[in-house]
């Protein structure tokens, strides 16, 4: 493929050199992050530690993706000056064929953390809108439809979020507002201490530094290094903002001890109303609703750990790995579902020492960036 | 030479068909049922049983279209004993030719008996997304046996029993003197621990004239008040809502009557609308109490609790004595109502803490427990003011 | 802008530029290679040139022989003299060229004519009553001028021809719309002569900047078609494109279809990637934002590139109303379409897995009308679903007032039959209708089809799967959709991607003061 830079855009005569392949905007790259972060703080299941003392999960969650947006952004200014070669690429540039193993940490954090929200989404459908069928008959449905939006590659995702966030922020607005008058404040006691709040704060980072992330793989996507700094600083602070407003929210209607044993509580956020008019008993419909957007987003996700995977080996075909981690998250699913011991004994582990594993890719990342910085050669664009 | 072409569109786009198809085939099946094989629970009545089980009864909603007889009631009854509503239910589902179905029931009535033995602990601990009872179903205590209240409340034949229930839940909202709690709160009762349960209580009256009667009467050409005393209630339902049940953790300790609801409604900030009669020095008036709202400020007091409560009402007169000017009706209710108001609401807290029973949650609010309720002290501030 | 808007570009970096959507993206065309493509073209097929005879009955065996038209028995020759003097010969065929323009313009003149010089310049200039006339040394022009109705002249001596404009085939009058009604606008439509469509275009767009390139057409195989944009501000990688798929085509383009399903970047795709319309006023409007229209002899319609959703779910009598009724009849436009695709799925869902989401009113009824009926509900949703189709069809099909009486006595007898006979339940049936009337509110007829497809997906999805299924269907759809390109213009927009000058497709724009949609890339800013 022949490489093609990208020049300042002007009005006039296209010489046929510039090429828009592969690439989203701004409404788009904000959708699909924005969109991630929120599904992923708002629908995967609250760790003990969230919940330990009150619902410390209203405060931990934005606080820890406001903090996971420090390396990403460190790393992002070592990236600044080469174009807009994505953190694979860069990890190929820079360390060779030791790129992929350098990759793997982010990658596997990526697709963990796309497994999160679809295995409480799997959890809360299989028992509440179905009759306790098997994990696999509603992975059926899930997995093929994930793994071909993980596969359609960045534009396809990018546009389809620009459609799904506002409709899943209708929902939310939809589901909350008819529970506002059984808000109680003092469900929301007792409040953590800042000792016990920090410890849920670990598993948020967990959460969120693979998705915002998942911007630097895409540099070549989003137009550069820059730009990926400010839309994960937009995107942060949009997503938190909504974060906390949804969880206060939770955290008015029911107190911690309720929320430990529930899958999906903002689905059953309006269960305090004895009185159901159809429009109160839409909770399933909103679940599905929610249930798209986080599809979409966690197959951005899986997207982004092939694309790393991809060009970390030095090839554009990201589709070999697309599938294999879409299969694999889908195996993960499964692993939570069937109550494995292991399974959840993996999880807990994650929640606490997560936030480690997409670290040392990005340090080689940041590393492999200002190593070829100043090398002419010139980028390879690896379309979608 | 011959040069290999790629494969065009068409051959991948049947690969992904059936890998999709064969998907959707190896995931099994999500149990489909058809809407008109299902029996459609609308409410659940839990009696004592014998030999330690449970008696459970289940109202289903007969179709709409057979509401052209003349036969009493909207609902068919369903019974059967189990240990718990899901062996209850097998065995029910053995002897019924439709698929019994618990998405719509609104209602989960239980005998003053079992609540008082705990018996709602048990019901919190369910697993609901199991049967499909969503938890906004409404929680009931009945004086009577539970499966005759459930007779009693569908003794008029009414088409849509949702719509029944519906329309008793709007009646307690209107009058202030019914307090219906979702089994949700029941849940966080039970797992939070901090606040108590309390819920309508309900009873039947055998001897009421229901307007089936009164028609079948008519029918034969009878008086259809023949057999009524004076002074009894003519038409309506069997089944009534008598008060408010209080509970001390899981168990029943107590009873509100509905005077006494609708205080303990105007406490908790929850009186959406109710009346009052009080004695003026030119007559008796009555006045409408709306959009009532409470605050609250606990602290330890000794070995007790101090219990402040700031309640604020919208007040109107609805009927004075005709000595009794509307400016002097309103002036009543601003300056006189606010101490009667406190003093009942006063007894109604002080029936609370006999029973053990803490809706406000001050005990929680301070980090006390119950030793602490049970000596605490209420002081209430009442503000009235003009509804127009 | 809003407030936020304004908020969001105060932002060091969020200019307003920022993310601008740039057309074309992999498939535009390098402007070189479509100039060497259209001379390529404009050859014609790789053969040298016969030369025309000098002498007229070698001309005329020549035109009959088999290179050319054998003994086609339309071809009329007609040998006289000029003046008394010069033989000629005049060759035209039979019903495409006008007997009285040869008679009286050519015919009568060149027989009558008494100058001493009897030069084709003379004659030009001074004779012959023609408007039109061109001079050619190549037999292939002539005998292509010959099949579009032009007559060859032909001189004793010459060793050139003259072609003149003596077109008068008889032709189908400009009529109205007959699929795109509207209750306000233009009525006209589109006829299957591309000369007349090229002028009902030209009399919407006065300005000198619109350009008509015709596609060449061979010597014999006819057909025949032509692009029309503005030179100067549609986008030249766009030009370039359309020109790229069209020349290469072989077979010619012989009908609007052909160019059609060349010109789709998806063609197995059920959504149509181009505006197909028979209105000339839709065709005008959307010249004017940008687009490129093909035209192709014999066929009433003209194709539009590229097209988006937004585009294809417009109607033109949006225009002709006040802003908040064309937003409206826009907002139920969308609804309708809505409706055609999710309620049926949606209603199986409910009946088959989610049955507490409905009221227990809802309950009754439907459980009430479907009492006796044997069949599932799936299966008695699509065999509705099928039979309405075959009233469509039928309804289609049959010709004038039986078409509409299939459709009534179709619609209200055999519905009303078939729940008589328990073959299916009211409540479907009613549902089954709602979603057929929302079909029929997409003005776009291939877009209908598409949705059919869709809804049918989505009824299945539901059987299977129910909201669950509902979710995956449609979320696929969204992703191809998503994904989905018109000439490198994504078929979301001004959705998704966000357009600069962008509205929501529901509400429609200000006649005044408002921008042209960026979408299709123009050279110049600010036109309308």
């Amino acid at each position: 493929m022949e490489a093609r830079v990208k020049t300042k855009r002007t009005k006039g005569i296209s010489d046929g050199t510039e090429t828009n392949a592969g690439r989203i905007g701004r409404a788009e790259t904000l959708s699909v992050t924005v969109l991630s972060l929120i599904s992923t703080g708002l629908f995967s299941a609250f760790e003990a530690g969230e919940l330990g003392t009150g619902f410390a999960a209203v405060l931990t969650r934005p606080a820890a993706l406001l903090l996971s947006l420090a390396p990403v952004l460190a790393a992002a200014l070592t990236l600044r000056g080469n174009g807009e070669t994505g953190l694979g690429e860069t990890l190929r540039m820079g360390l060779g064929k030791a790129a992929p193993i350098a990759a793997l940490p982010l990658a596997f954090s990526l697709t963990l953390t796309a497994a999160l929200p679809l295995a409480e989404f799997t959890g809360f459908i299989r028992s509440f809108m179905f009759d306790s069928v098997p994990t696999l008959s509603v992975l059926a449905f899930v997995i093929p439809v994930f793994a071909y939006a993980a596969l359609a590659g960045l534009e396809p995702e990018g546009r389809a979020a620009c459609i799904l966030l506002p409709l899943a922020a209708a929902a939310l607005v939809i589901a909350i507002l008819p529970a506002a008058h059984e808000f109680e404040p003092r469900r929301l006691l007792p409040f953590p201490s800042p000792g016990e709040a920090a410890k849920g704060v670990p598993a948020g980072v967990s959460l969120f530094l693979p998705v915002l992330s998942a911007l630097l793989i895409n540099l070549g996507g989003i137009g550069g290094a820059e730009r990926a700094g400010r839309y994960a600083a937009v995107s942060a602070a949009v997503s938190a903002a909504v974060i906390f407003a949804a969880l206060a929210a939770l955290g008015l209607v029911y107190p911690a001890p309720v929320l430990r044993g529930m899958s999906l509580p903002l689905a059953r956020i309006d269960f305090l109303s004895i009185k159901q008019s159809y429009a109160l008993r839409l909770d399933k419909v909103l679940a599905m609703v929610w249930l798209a957007g986080s599809m979409l987003a966690q197959a951005y996700c899986v997207y982004s750990a092939a694309r790393l995977m991809a060009s970390s080996f030095g090839t554009p075909l990201y589709g070999p790995f697309a599938l294999a981690l879409s299969i694999a998250a889908g195996g993960l699913v499964l692993a939570c579902e069937n109550a494995l011991g292991a399974g959840r004994a993996a999880l807990r582990l994650y929640s606490r020492a997560g936030f480690l594993l997409p670290i040392p890719t990005l340090a080689a990342g940041a590393l492999s960036g200002v190593l070829t910085r100043r090398k002419k050669q010139a980028p390879k664009r690896t379309p979608s | 030479m011959n040069k290999r072409r790629a494969p065009g569109p068409l051959p991948r786009l049947i690969a992904a068909a059936v890998c999709l198809l064969s998907a959707f085939a190896a995931g099994g099946c999500l149990k489909p049922v058809s809407l008109d094989v299902c029996g459609y629970v609308s409410a659940i009545a839990v009696d004592e049983g014998r030999d330690g089980e449970y008696y459970f009864t289940l109202a289903l909603q007969r179709e709409l279209a057979e509401q052209n007889i003349e036969s009493e009631g909207g609902a068919i009854l369903l019974a059967d004993s189990g240990e718990d509503l899901f062996e209850a239910v097998t065995r029910m589902q053995g002897s019924v030719p439709y698929t019994i179905n618990f998405t719509r029931a609104n209602f989960i009535v239980v005998s003053r008996e079992l609540a008082e033995r705990g018996l709602l602990s048990e019901l919190a601990r369910l697993d609901h997304d199991r049967l499909h009872i969503r938890t906004s179903a409404a929680v009931m205590i009945t004086q009577c046996r539970a499966y005759e209240f459930l007779g009693a409340m569908y003794s008029n034949n009414d088409a849509d029993i949702n719509k029944l229930q519906s329309a008793l839940t709007l009646d307690g909202r209107r009058t202030g003197m019914v307090r219906l709690m979702p089994l949700s709160r029941l849940i966080e009762a039970e797992r939070a621990g901090t606040s108590d349960f309390c819920t309508a209580l309900g009873s039947r009256d055998p001897e009421i004239v229901t307007d089936m009667e009164q028609k079948r009467a008519e029918a034969e050409g009878k008086d259809p008040a023949e057999n009524v005393s004076p002074g009894e209630r003519v038409g309506g339902l069997k089944a009534f809502m008598t008060g408010t049940a209080l509970f001390s953790g899981a168990r029943m300790t107590g009873v509100l009557s509905r005077d006494e609801t609708l205080f303990l409604n105007l406490m908790m900030g929850r009186l959406e609308s109710g009346f009052i009669s009080a004695d003026t020095p030119k007559g008796r008036m009555t006045a409408a109490l709306t959009n009532s709202s409470s605050r609250l400020a606990v602290r330890k007091n000794g070995e007790g609790l101090l219990i402040v409560l700031t309640v604020r009402v919208l007040a109107e007169p609805l009927s004075r004595p005709a000595e009794l000017s509307r400016k002097e009706a309103e002036e009543f209710l601003q300056n006189e109502l606010p101490a009667m108001l406190a003093e009942r609401v006063d007894a109604v807290f002080a029936k609370l803490r006999a029973a053990g029973c803490d809706p406000l949650c001050a005990a929680a609010k301070a980090g006390a427990g119950g030793r602490e309720y049970a000596l605490s002290e209420l002081r209430v501030t009442v503000t009235v003011k003009p509804a127009a | 802008m809003g407030i936020f808007g304004r908020i969001l570009r105060s932002i060091p970096g969020f200019s307003a530029r920022d993310g601008r959507f740039e057309l074309l993206e992999r498939e535009c065309g390098s402007l070189e290679n479509a100039e060497k493509r259209r001379s390529e073209a404009e050859r014609g097929d790789e053969r040298a040139p016969v030369p025309v005879p000098r002498s007229v009955l070698e001309a005329e065996k020549l035109l009959k022989g088999e290179e050319f038209f054998g003994n086609d028995p339309d071809l009329i020759t007609r040998e006289f003299t000029v003046g008394g003097r010069l033989p000629a010969l005049i060759v035209y065929m039979n019903g495409l060229a006008s007997d009285a323009k040869i008679n009286e313009f050519l015919l009568r003149p060149l027989m009558r004519v008494g100058d001493r010089e009897l030069s084709a310049e003379h004659l030009i200039e001074s004779v012959i009553e023609i408007a039109e006339v061109k001079r050619g040394r190549d037999m292939d022009p002539a005998v292509s001028g010959v099949l579009e109705g032009m007559t060859a002249l032909f001189f004793e001596g010459a060793g050139e021809y003259l072609l003149l404009e003596t077109r008068g085939a008889e032709k189908r009058a400009v009529g109205s719309a007959e699929n795109e009604k509207t209750v306000r606008g233009s009525k006209a439509a589109f006829t299957e002569d591309m000369r007349t469509n090229i002028t009902l275009i030209r009399r919407g767009i006065k300005k000198a900047d619109l350009t008509v390139k015709l596609l060449p057409s061979g010597a014999k195989d006819g057909g025949g078609a032509a692009i029309v944009y503005r030179e100067g501000f549609t986008s030249k990688a766009l030009i370039a494109e359309v020109e790229k798929r069209l020349f290469s085509a072989s077979p010619r383009i012989t009908a609007s279809g052909v160019a059609e399903q060349l010109m789709e970047d998806a063609p197995l795709m059920p959504v149509p990637q181009t505006l197909v319309t028979e209105r000339p006023d839709r065709v005008v409007s959307h010249i004017m934002n940008g687009r490129v229209c093909v035209l192709a002899e014999g066929s009433p319609e003209a194709v539009v590139v590229p097209a988006t959703l937004a585009s294809l779910m417009n109607s033109p009598e949006d225009v002709y109303l006040k802003r908040p009724l064309g937003t409206l009849l826009r907002l139920v436009r969308y609804v309708g379409a809505l409706v055609s695709v999710v309620l049926p799925g949606y209603f199986l869902a409910l009946a088959l897995y989610h049955q507490g989401l409905m009221t227990t009113e809802v309950l009754g009824t439907v459980i009430a009308s479907r009492r006796m009926v044997f069949e599932p509900i799936g299966a008695e949703m699509l065999l509705l679903l099928f039979i309405f189709q075959l009233i469509r069809e039928a309804g289609l099909r049959v010709p004038g007032g039986i078409g509409q009486a299939i459709g009534i006595i179709g619609g209200l007898i055999m519905g009303q039959a078939a729940v008589s006979a328990h073959l299916a339940s009211s409540v479907v049936l009613i549902v089954v209708a709602g979603a057929g009337l929302g079909n029929f509110c997409i003005p776009d007829h291939s877009l209908q089809l598409a949705a059919a497809y869709l809804r049918l997906a989505a009824v299945a999805a539901a059987w299977l799967g129910g909201l669950l299924g509902l979710t995956a269907v449609f979320l696929l759809a969204l992703l191809r959709l998503a994904g989905l390109k018109s000439f490198g213009m994504p078929f979301l927009s001004p959705l998704a991607p966000k357009t600069f000058s962008d509205r929501p497709p529901i509400f429609r724009g200000p006649i005044k003061g408002g921008l042209p949609s960026d979408g299709a890339n123009t050279e110049k800013d600010g036109e309308l």
